[in-house]
């Protein structure tokens, strides 16, 4: 074996440096999904939805509210003097010639509403379809006390006098336990998280048993088995699509939190176990993700072509999906939320919402991660068995119980 | 050296493989054929270790190949394998990583091998854009582009235009002067036949011959002559020992049955006239193959 001259000559059988082959695999998963337009697309449409719902109710009904009413001559002195217990609304008046022309400017979506002499004596609040809540109250108030007012008058009450009885001020709420976090806000975002962690491992694992079976269908395996032991591929291909999943997982709480911040501040204020929950919810989701993910490896090493994936995928679908569907029945507090939030598979969704009620202690998510990661163990082994074994399989899709047998 | 000693293999009680050795020394070419179904891919998938004989053993240079000494072989498996919606060059380049080329020398070796196979103005396309001649050459790109010691390739030539057979041969032969062991199958026997230094022929999991295709055809072919003579030949059936296989006015093939009967055919042939040849004739691989394969 004497080489000629040759332009690359062979290099001595030195073993090939060995490298991390996992990481190789896995850079190729993400440049893969990253080049996908569809993984692009969907993140991005995820995170408008975020920001979406941080961000818009608090600039729908945050602020100042101000209404444009029109008036005529007779009916402006009825509405003009602002009563004692209006808040963060401000009414300009509009004065026209007469009810015709008040009319126009409803109709013409001008105004929000007009302020018009009715039939003996009555007075109308008039709108288009509808009169805002908010205004209507308020101008039925000022209308009232001009009305009173005119009343006492009429008595006799001199309005020195009628003013100090309109003045008394009216009944105030008082709340008990004013920072005592809103149930309905909880259950909410109790609600978010398991929506997030249902998607994301929905559309990641997916991603990994495509990713898997589309090998075995190309027959990229047969040249990749040749150089990578097969468990270092299996870390790769989840390994990189747990990167990604948890980009964007990240990123989706980090905008979540961060339109929050900026749009609804007094309501972050007054949760202040987010931030908690949130932190708890990462490391949940991760722990969560590696348990299931090998599964989907697995789904997809046992079937031959995509169009097989969707019967191989459907037990750990299931796996994923009657969890969820599961932690709906857990929104209050009570027997079934403690036992869920400790069970392996809805822990993930159901122990950061008990985090965000708050009333949980530091050993009670601990505990329920130990458990996962226990859980995770067990289907780790399995999984990988699975797919070591249907690897090579490129026949027909296997069943449960040859794919596990085969290597017996 | 690549040996193969007593390889057995059965799938459920077929029996594929049985007691296959073979050879593959360094820097030659071995050929590699036999009907479908004979064991070839079989065969080829032992030697890289994606499948496991049931008995006998596989050694490189003197030992059993773990995974870093079979990374790096070069491997073309027969139902081809590479991404469809891989860009061409960052395929290459991530198979060369994972048999351990870093990264620069896996670009510039993805990039010297695709320019080679006419494919240099590409390297960014998907592969599922090319042709299937054109992915096939990115095929072998994708077996030679860590610069293995030994190559193994289930079927290089098929779906190959001449030119690019011709390419592939040639990067093949360079390879084989630079001391890599090259095992190939094919069914196309003349293109075997030009290429191979060595030949192996399967038939029903079994090894039927083995060693130079010049040799094999000598030791192989029986004993069959032309003749040719100035006019009719006819006379030839009365020689003893003799089988006319065909015969032409004055050109026979002959299958010599006795020894020495070359001897007389040639006397009574000058005794009648001129002789213009007379010649042993070698048979042709096909002619081989189809009686090895018997």
């Amino acid at each position: 074996m004497s080489a000629a001259p040759t332009t690359s000559p062979t290099t001595p059988a030195a073993p090939a440096r060995v490298q991390r082959q996992w990481w190789i695999v896995a850079q190729r998963e993400i440049s893969e999904r990253l080049h996908d337009k569809g993984f692009v697309f969907s993140t991005v449409f995820l995170l408008v939805v975020v920001l979406a719902a941080s961000f818009l109710p608090g600039l729908l009904s945050g602020g100042t509210d101000r209404y444009e009413v029109a008036v005529t001559a007779d009916t402006a002195a009825l509405v003009g003097d602002a009563q004692p217990g209006e808040q963060d609304v401000q009414v300009g008046l509009r004065t026209v010639a007469d009810a015709g022309a008040a009319e126009a400017l409803v109709r013409a979506g001008d105004v929000d509403a007009a302020v018009l002499p009715g039939a003996g004596g009555a007075v109308e609040v008039v709108g288009e379809s509808s009169v805002p809540s908010g205004l209507g109250d308020l101008l039925t108030a000022r209308v009232g006390a001009a009305q009173v007012l005119a009343g006492f008058a009429a008595a006799g009450v001199d309005g020195a006098t009628a003013a100090r009885i309109l003045a008394t001020p009216p009944a105030v709420q008082r709340l008990l336990d004013p920072d005592a976090v809103d149930p309905t806000t909880t259950a909410l975002l109790g609600l978010a998280f398991s929506v997030l962690f249902f998607q994301i491992v929905l559309i990641f694992g997916y991603a990994i048993a495509q990713s898997v079976v589309q090998e075995k269908q190309t027959r990229v395996i047969e040249l990749l088995v040749t150089t990578v032991p097969v468990r270092q591929l299996l870390i790769g291909k989840i390994l990189g699509n747990g990167l990604l999943a948890l980009a964007q997982l990240a990123l989706l709480v980090l905008a979540g939190l961060a339109g929050l911040f900026v749009a609804q501040r007094d309501l972050l204020a007054s949760l202040p176990s987010v931030p908690v929950a949130a932190l708890w919810f990462v490391v949940f989701f991760v722990l969560g993700f590696a348990m299931l993910s090998c599964l989907w490896a697995a789904a997809g090493a046992m079937a031959s072509r995509l169009e097989d994936l969707q019967s191989t995928a459907t037990p750990v679908q299931m796996l994923v999906m009657l969890p969820f569907f599961a932690s709906f029945f857990a929104n209050d507090p009570g027997t079934v939320q403690t036992v869920l939030s400790y069970l392996p598979l809805s822990s993930p969704m159901v122990m950061p919402r008990r985090v965000l009620a708050g009333d949980v202690a530091l050993w009670e998510p601990l505990l329920s991660l130990l458990l996962i990661a226990a859980t995770a163990a067990v289907l780790v082994a399995v999984a990988r068995r699975l797919y070591e074994n249907s690897l090579l399989q490129t026949g027909r899709s296997l069943s449960l119980r040859s794919a596990w047998r085969r290597a017996a | 050296m690549l040996v193969l000693d007593a390889i057995t293999r059965r799938f459920g009680d077929r029996t594929a493989l049985d007691g296959v050795s073979l050879a593959v020394p360094d820097g030659r070419m071995v050929g590699f054929v036999g009907a479908n179904g004979a064991g070839k891919t079989t065969t080829m998938r032992i030697a890289l270790g994606v499948l496991a004989a049931d008995s006998g053993t596989v050694t490189f240079r003197g030992r059993e190949p773990d995974l870093a000494v079979r990374r790096r072989f070069g491997y073309m498996p027969e139902e081809r394998g590479l991404y469809p919606k891989g860009r061409l060059l960052d395929q290459l380049v991530f198979l060369a990583r994972l048999h351990g080329v870093d990264t620069a020398t896996a670009r510039r070796r993805g990039t010297e091998l695709l320019e080679r196979l006419g494919l240099g103005d590409r390297l960014g396309e998907k592969l599922e854009s090319l042709s299937l001649g054109n992915q096939q050459r990115v095929q072998v790109a994708a077996a030679l582009v860590h610069d293995p010691e030994l190559l193994v390739l289930d079927e290089p030539f098929s779906g190959l235009d001449p030119l690019a057979v011709d390419a592939m041969a040639e990067i093949l032969r360079e390879r084989t002067r630079a001391g890599v062991g090259v095992l190939f199958s094919s069914h196309q026997l003349d293109l075997v036949d030009r290429l191979c230094d060595e030949l192996v022929i399967l038939h029903a999991g079994r090894v039927v011959a083995a060693g130079e295709p010049q040799e094999l055809r000598r030791s192989r072919g029986g004993s069959r002559y032309s003749l040719e003579v100035d006019g009719d030949a006819d006379w030839v059936r009365d020689v003893a020992g003799v089988r006319v296989l065909q015969l032409d006015r004055g050109s026979a093939l002959l299958e010599l049955l006795a020894p020495g009967a070359d001897q007389r055919v040639l006397a009574e042939a000058v005794r009648r006239g001129p002789v213009r040849a007379f010649a042993p004739v070698l048979p042709t691989l096909s002619e081989l193959f189809q009686e090895v394969s018997r």
